[in-house]
C-alpha cells in the first residue's frame, strides 16, 4: 500500500507532468489570420496557433458595413490572395471549423500610394544598360529612367525582398504556448488553493475559539 | 472544445455567463476545502490538458479531461474550470472573455452531470467501476461535443450540418476520454480510494487512522 503510494508520488506523477511539458503543443482551437497589401492585392496567411497552416479553411472578405465581397478557401500553405475592389477598410474573416474564427482588420492606411492597377511585374521597357555619359549607342539617346519608372523598379524589388520577410512575421505570430505560460498558470491555480486554504483555516481557528 | 471569440449570438452569450455564474456559486459551496489541494491539481490538469493533442486524419482537437474532473469534484468542477479557462484565456488566448460562460457551461455541465449519473458504479466491483468510468470519460464529451453544437446551432441557425461534424469530429476524443478516465479511476481506487465520491462513509475513519499502515480495511475488498 505504502508502496504503491510511493510510485504514484515520485514515478507517475512526475512521469505525467514531464509527458505534458514534453507533449507538442496543440494547434487546436486557436486560429489566426494574418493579411499584408502589395500594390493592390492582398495576401492572407491562415494558421493555428503553432506553426500549422490552415488548408482549405474558408476566407470571407467584407466591407466596413458587414457585408460580405467575396470569398475563397486557403491553398495547402494556408494563402489565399485576392485583388482588392478598392483600397479601404475590409475585415477579412478566416472560418475554420466550427468554433473557429479570426479576423484581421485592413485600413486604408494598409495601402501604398501606389498605382492603381500595377502588379508586380516588371514594367514593359527593356532594362536599360547603366548610364554611362561617355559611351555613344546606336539606339535613340534615353533621358534616364523617369522617376515613376524608377520608383516602380525601386518598389517591385522592395516587394520581392519584403515578402519572405512578410511570411516570416506571419509564422512568427501567436507561437504555441510557453513553458513559462503553463507554470505560470499552474502557479495561479496552487496560489487560489492556498489562499482558500489559509482563509478557510482562519475562519475554523475563530469559530473554535467563539466556541469555548 | 474552446469556442473563440465573435462567433456566438449575445443571447447565447448572456444565458451562459448566467448558467456559469449560478453553477459556480452552487460549486463554491460544495467544495470541500479539507480536500482544495485535490480541487487545485485537477483543475491544473484540465488547465494543461487543453495541449495534449490528438491528431485524427485531417483534423486535430485535443484533450479535456473533464470526466476525471466531473467525477471527482461533482459540483466544485464549476469553479475548478472556470478558473483554468479564465487562466487559458489570458495566457493562451483559448477562448476568450465575452464567451467565457458558455465554455463553462460546455465543459463543466457535463461534468457535473455524468458525475450523478456514474458514481453510483465505482464501488460496485472493479469491472463495474472500470465501465462506469469510461462512460463518464465518453458521455462527458459526448454532452460537451452536443452544447457547444447547441450554441453554435442557436446563433447560425443551420442544423444538422454543424452539430454532425461536431459529433464526428470528437468521437475519437470521447473514446480517449474513456479510456483515461477508465485508467486513472481503477489506479485511484486502489491507491487512494477516498478521493473518489461515494466512497463508503463508516469505512473514512478507519482509512485515516490505517493511512501509514500497509493494511486495507476489510469492507473494502
Amino acid at each position: 500500500m505504502k508502496f504503491n503510494r510511493m510510485i504514484f508520488t515520485w514515478v507517475v506523477v512526475p512521469a505525467l507532468v514531464a509527458g505534458l511539458l514534453c507533449a507538442k503543443p496543440a494547434q487546436a482551437h486557436k486560429v489566426t489570420i494574418f493579411a499584408w497589401v502589395e500594390g493592390d492585392v492582398v495576401y492572407t496567411q491562415s494558421k493555428f496557433m503553432g506553426s500549422r497552416m490552415v488548408q482549405n479553411g474558408r476566407v470571407e472578405v467584407k466591407n466596413s458595413d458587414g457585408k460580405t465581397l467575396l470569398e475563397g478557401k486557403t491553398d495547402a500553405e494556408g494563402l489565399f490572395t485576392f485583388t482588392a475592389p478598392y483600397k479601404g477598410d475590409f475585415d477579412i474573416v478566416l472560418h475554420a471549423g466550427p468554433g473557429h474564427q479570426a479576423v484581421w482588420h485592413l485600413g486604408a492606411l494598409d495601402f501604398e500610394d501606389g498605382e492603381a492597377g500595377q502588379g508586380p511585374d516588371i514594367p514593359v521597357q527593356t532594362p536599360n544598360p547603366p548610364p554611362d555619359e561617355n559611351t555613344m549607342t546606336s539606339t535613340p539617346p534615353r533621358e534616364g529612367l523617369t522617376e515613376s519608372q524608377v520608383t516602380r523598379i525601386v518598389s517591385d524589388q522592395l516587394h520581392k525582398e519584403i515578402e519572405p520577410l512578410k511570411k516570416m512575421l506571419a509564422r512568427s505570430m501567436q507561437p504555441s504556448p510557453s513553458l513559462q505560460d503553463i507554470l505560470g498558470g499552474i502557479g495561479y491555480i496552487l496560489g487560489l488553493v492556498g489562499i482558500a486554504a489559509y482563509v478557510q483555516s482562519r475562519r475554523r481557528s475563530t469559530k473554535g475559539r467563539d466556541d469555548r | 472544445m474552446h469556442i473563440s471569440e465573435g462567433i456566438l449570438s449575445a443571447p447565447v452569450l448572456i444565458s451562459g455567463a448566467g448558467v456559469a455564474l449560478a453553477g459556480t456559486a452552487v460549486g463554491l459551496k460544495a467544495v470541500d476545502y479539507d480536500r482544495i489541494t485535490t480541487v487545485g491539481i485537477l483543475s491544473s490538469a484540465f488547465f494543461v490538458a487543453s495541449l495534449i493533442h490528438i491528431n485524427i486524419g485531417p483534423s486535430s482537437t485535443h484533450l479535456l479531461l473533464n470526466g476525471v474532473v466531473g467525477l471527482l469534484l461533482g459540483w466544485a468542477a464549476f469553479p475548478a474550470i472556470l478558473v483554468a479557462l479564465i487562466l487559458q484565456a489570458f495566457l493562451f488566448q483559448y477562448g476568450g472573455i465575452t464567451v467565457l460562460g458558455v465554455n463553462t457551461v460546455i465543459m463543466a455541465l457535463p461534468a457535473v452531470i455524468c458525475h450523478y449519473a456514474f458514481k453510483p458504479f465505482l464501488f460496485k466491483s472493479n469491472r463495474l467501476a472500470a465501465a462506469g468510468a469510461f462512460a463518464c470519460g465518453f458521455g462527458c464529451v459526448f454532452l460537451s461535443a452536443l452544447i457547444m453544437a447547441a450554441s453554435l446551432m442557436l446563433t447560425e441557425k443551420s442544423f444538422w450540418g454543424v452539430s454532425g461534424v461536431i459529433m464526428l469530429a470528437n468521437l475519437p476524443v470521447m473514446i480517449v476520454e474513456g479510456l483515461i478516465t477508465m485508467f486513472c479511476v481503477a489506479f485511484i481506487k486502489k491507491v487512494r480510494p477516498e478521493m473518489l465520491p461515494g466512497f463508503p462513509q463508516r469505512a473514512i475513519s478507519e482509512v485515516e487512522k490505517t493511512d501509514n499502515e500497509p493494511q486495507r480495511c476489510e469492507s473494502l475488498r
